[in-house]
């Protein structure tokens, strides 16, 4: 028990007044002459001595009236009951964060965290309630709250492990300031271990506060002189037709340091071989361009490692990436045979496909009596460009591939009759042509007669890339002839004509995709769309679409979640593999060629270290570049009094020194330790309405 | 048996004790007293007086012509006034207490004041009525003894001594009344008044003593407010008026069974009185003096 107020004891000379007031009387009680003592010494003696007992309660319940009210201005208030073993010691609950991020592996900063988390163990009172918390861009709990040091040093020494993830202080101070209020001690110290980067602040966590009641204590392992090179940005450029299968790489290599660096030395290794090597002048703080060559791959992924000589923190200099180098796809366009004096029906399709090295396609034209002969469908993609119907043959062969996992795109001019549309696909695509097809009498005439594109779905993969501001106008084309179309159920128009009618009807039907197309794909009937300048991107995206391409990506950042099921699914389609299953047993191999644990129930795999994950399957196996996050290389300090500053509760900020000694109570819990004073007053009243009943009484046996 | 009760006149009919204080002569208190007293009366045919010649003296204005004689002025031309020798009745004797105790007064007048009033007031009525009064004070023994006379003079002499009396020594019952009780020859009325502040058996073996000698004997209890309430408010030193003997009193612890005891002692007596066919009067000091008058006429009209 203590005082808030312990001047306030002085009160309590207040109960001696009762007494004196009781004795003086006594002192100067007259002296009265009476006639007789004879009746008054008849009076019993029980009488007596029960007025006194009445008399002496009266005093006692002024005494105690004032004795309390003293009490309760002393502000009495009680310990917390978790008083440590050691002599009634206030116990504190350490809550140690350790930063484990790539940046900490900077010099001996690492070594140098470990020692100050043992140091604060040390220190601290027997008793004393510890937890230790690594951080990187996750939260990872050493250990919940314990008592006893020894354990903890144990850890310290052993248990805790560098990451090479990236810094992000908010949750792991949330996370801290949540087993620090659980510990129930009185006292309680976050300690975070850090070296306090710049890029570790998210804006978010500027409005973060911690709880009044929690102390943070930064330990600043940074500098403000540094010096580390990485790589910024990597690009990748596949060459052109004629140099199939070769790379160029475009790197940054960033000096994040606070000094120059000259004639550093950045190699290409391609399968763990250096093939190239430059070297490279970086300014502190400037960013340095460097490209490299690859000659022609060979069909297949290829890993490519960038590194850059710098001795300090090492492993950021690597940059992994895998390049694969594959053959374009074959598309067939089935159409009728070309007429004389006319166009091929796709004139205008071959050019937008085949106009560059940068398009992955490679469209050959096939007659429509010509089309059952070939061999296999498989691998590749077909337009049905304008064809009338083919016979039974072609029609099952058609169907199998889609339903196998292929990709159909139907194109109706005015060759196709309804007739002849659902007699070869209403069977089985959810879409019907219904006669006659819309047909404006002549060009020129009332400007209502042309039909225009609107009411595209933008959020789907073939319009997406169309979707931000001038990224292409789907408004300027007219269509003076096009299908009318009744999409089915199980189908999706992705636009439709500014009169209502589909103009484009998706539908997956099993494994494979079919894109049905109102209109032509050459300017047959006057459609000037084909001349339009989204005519050639449009059908790079249908066929995008088709082909369920996705494009591998190169690399992936550390931290980051892959599903490796589906990155080997994925894989096995680009690379013509449908015989994939999906349900086959896989195995991931670490970096440093240890087996990744697969988790039960899981089919995400969080990758925790830089360098080439690798997934196998009984028949494939792709690799996975893993880098660092770019930010985290950036050794930038931040001004730590600032970043306290900023989590301390909002009362508290103006404080100069945010690291002052402060035992910080929540406003509840002050007043439930204070609390006594209320039952002391409520005391007092009972002894004065009591001192009043009783004096009252004896007042009225006196009339 | 009359109490000092509120079923009797009202005492804005007669004069507070405290304003006769302020009265010097004992004789005009007395004359003061009882002619009130009288004045609301109806006239007595008990008021019997004299006609035995007692002697002349010279006329003196004021006095009342129709009591010049007449014939004495034709033999000696001057104006004589016949006085008669009243013939007594009966003869009272007024005993008062002048022991310590009836020093005490805290509230209006001390009760031998008030005692001396009651006496020369009873003695003056007495007078008018022709009976005898004689006057006796004691405390632990006789301190004045004046005989039972009819003369005019007498009663001066009475009135006188009444006067003189003051209190000086403790109070003793049984002695002095016995004393009393043999020297009064003629048997008559007693009168005593006294707070009684003795052994109760004492007190009571020396009222007998005056009663057994053919005495109709009225006690007058004279107590102040303050020995009957207690009223006393803070805690005090009480100190004994007689033996000097000392207690230290919180009057809130007594009071309750002080009143009581004091009660069942004034019962005690009226009781005893009763039984012993005496007469028993209690007077509060605070209250006017005909309760004592009317007591006394009271009693004499039981003789006649």
């Amino acid at each position: 028990m203590s005082f808030l107020n312990p001047l306030y004891f002085w009160g309590a000379l207040a109960a001696a007044v009762p007494v004196l007031l009781h004795l003086i009387r006594r002192e100067r009680a007259r002296r009265i002459e009476f006639p007789t003592l004879m009746y008054l010494r008849k009076v019993s003696k029980r009488t007596i001595r029960y007025q006194k007992l009445r008399h002496l309660l009266l005093l006692l319940l002024r005494v105690l009236a004032f004795l309390f009210l003293a009490l309760a201005f002393t502000r009495p208030f009680r310990e917390m009951p978790q008083v440590s073993a050691a002599g009634g010691k206030v116990t504190t609950a350490h809550i140690i964060l350790l930063d484990n991020s790539l940046s900490m592996s900077y010099g001996d900063r690492w070594e140098r965290a470990k020692k100050a988390a043992a140091e604060i163990v040390r220190r601290a009172s027997v008793g004393d309630k510890f937890a230790l918390l690594e951080f990187s861009d996750r939260v990872f709990a050493r250990s919940q709250i314990v008592t006893g040091k020894d354990t903890l040093l144990g850890q310290i020494e052993n248990g805790v492990e560098l990451t090479e993830k990236s810094t992000r202080y908010s949750q792991a101070l949330r996370l801290a300031e949540k087993l620090a209020l659980e510990a129930g001690a009185e006292k309680r110290i976050i300690y975070l271990i850090s070296d306090f980067q710049k890029s570790g602040l998210d804006a978010d966590e500027q409005d973060s506060r911690l709880s009044s009641s929690v102390e943070l204590k930064p330990v600043d392992l940074g500098s403000d002189s540094f010096s580390n090179l990485t790589f910024g940005e990597v690009k990748v450029l596949d060459a052109d037709e004629s140099n199939a299968g070769s790379f160029q790489i475009k790197a940054t290599v960033v000096n994040y340091g606070t000094e120059d660096r000259k004639n550093i030395r950045v190699s290409l290794s391609l399968h763990g071989r250096v093939v190239a090597e430059k070297a490279v002048d970086a300014d502190r703080s400037a960013l340095r361009g460097v490209e490299f060559q690859i000659p022609a791959l060979t069909a297949g992924a290829h890993p490519v490692v960038l590194e850059v000589e710098d001795p300090n923190l090492t492993r950021d200099n690597r940059f992994s990436m895998i390049l694969e180098a594959r053959g374009k796809t074959p598309v067939f366009s089935v159409e009728n045979p070309e007429p004389k004096g006319g166009r091929s029906p796709s004139f205008f399709l071959s050019h937008a496909l085949n106009v560059s090295s940068f398009s992955p396609y490679r469209l050959t034209a096939v007659a429509l009596e010509k089309a059952e002969s070939v061999s296999t469908l498989t691998g590749s993609l077909v337009i049905w460009n304008d064809a009338s119907g083919g016979g039974p043959a072609l029609q099952k062969k058609l169907q199998d591939y889609v339903r196998g996992g292929g990709g159909l795109a139907v194109v109706l001019g005015k060759a196709v009759t309804a007739e002849d549309f659902n007699r070869t696909f209403g069977s089985w695509v959810p879409v019907q042509m219904e006669d006659p097809s819309l047909q404006a009498k002549r060009p020129g005439q009332a400007s209502h007669d042309y039909a225009l594109l609107t009411d595209l779905r933008m959020d789907h993969p073939i319009f997406k890339p169309f979707s931000e501001p001038h990224s292409g106008d789907f408004t300027g084309a007219k269509f003076f002839k096009y299908a009318r179309l009744k999409a089915a159920q199980g189908s999706e128009v992705l636009a439709r004509f500014d009169n209502g009618l589909p103009a484009v009807v998706s539908a997956n039907i099993d494994k494979g995709r079919v894109v049905v197309l109102a209109f032509p794909a050459d300017d047959s009937g006057n459609n000037d769309f084909p001349v339009k300048a989204v005519f050639a991107p449009l059908w790079q995206q249908i066929l995008r679409h088709l082909g369920n391409l996705r494009e591998g990506r190169r690399w992936v950042e550390v931290g980051e979640t892959i599903e490796p099921q589906k990155i080997l699914a994925e894989s096995a389609l680009r690379q013509g593999r449908a015989d994939f299953d999906l349900n086959q047993a896989i195995v991931v191999m670490s970096p440093d060629k240890r087996r990744v644990p697969a988790v039960p129930g899981a089919s995400a795999l969080t990758l925790e270290k830089i360098g080439l994950y690798e997934i196998r399957s009984p028949r494939l196996s792709i690799t996975v570049a893993v880098n660092p996050v770019p930010k985290e290389s950036d050794l930038a300090h931040a001004n730590v009094e600032e970043f306290v500053a900023g989590w301390l509760p909002r009362e508290a900020s103006g404080a100069p020194q945010p690291a002052v000694e402060n035992e910080r109570m929540s406003l509840e819990e002050q007043e439930r330790k204070q609390r006594l004073w209320r039952l002391l007053l409520a005391a007092v009243l009972v002894f004065l309405v009591s001192e009043g009943l009783l004096g009252n009484r004896l007042a009225l046996k006196r009339e | 048996m009359i109490h000092a009760h509120p079923a009797l006149p009202q005492p804005t009919r007669f004069i507070d004790p405290t304003v006769l204080t302020r009265i010097s002569s004992l004789e005009l208190v007395a004359r003061t007293v009882v002619e009130g007293f009288v004045a609301g009366l109806h006239r007595s045919p008990h008021l019997g007086f004299s006609v035995n010649f007692a002697e002349y003296r010279p006329y003196r204005p004021g006095d009342d012509i129709r009591k010049i004689d007449w014939k004495v002025f034709g033999r000696r031309e001057r104006f004589f006034v016949k006085e008669y020798e009243g013939e007594t009745n009966t003869s009272i004797h007024l005993i008062l207490d002048c022991s310590q105790s009836m020093r005490y007064g805290n509230r209006g007048i001390p009760k031998l004041e008030y005692g001396q009033f009651v006496a020369a007031s009873l003695a003056y009525f007495a007078f008018k009525q022709r009976d005898s009064v004689g006057f006796i004070s004691f405390d632990e023994q006789v301190r004045e003894f004046v005989p039972a006379r009819g003369s005019i003079g007498h009663l001066n002499t009475v009135l006188h001594t009444i006067e003189r009396t003051s209190a000086a020594q403790k109070s003793n019952f049984l002695k002095p009344l016995v004393a009393v009780s043999e020297r009064i020859r003629k048997r008559g009325i007693v009168a005593l008044i006294s707070d009684l502040y003795d052994e109760p058996q004492r007190v009571m073996d020396g009222l007998r003593h005056l009663a057994l000698h053919g005495n109709d004997v009225i006690v007058f209890q004279v107590l102040d407010p303050s020995e009957l309430l207690f009223d006393f408010e803070e805690s005090a030193q009480f100190i004994d008026m007689e033996t000097r003997a000392e207690m230290h009193v919180v009057p809130d612890f007594l009071r309750q069974e002080y009143r009581k005891i004091m009660k069942n002692q004034v019962a005690f007596f009226e009781k005893e009185c009763q039984k012993d066919r005496m007469d028993f009067a209690l007077l509060d000091t605070s209250q006017p003096l005909d309760h004592a008058l009317f007591a006394y006429l009271l009693r004499r009209q039981q003789l006649y």
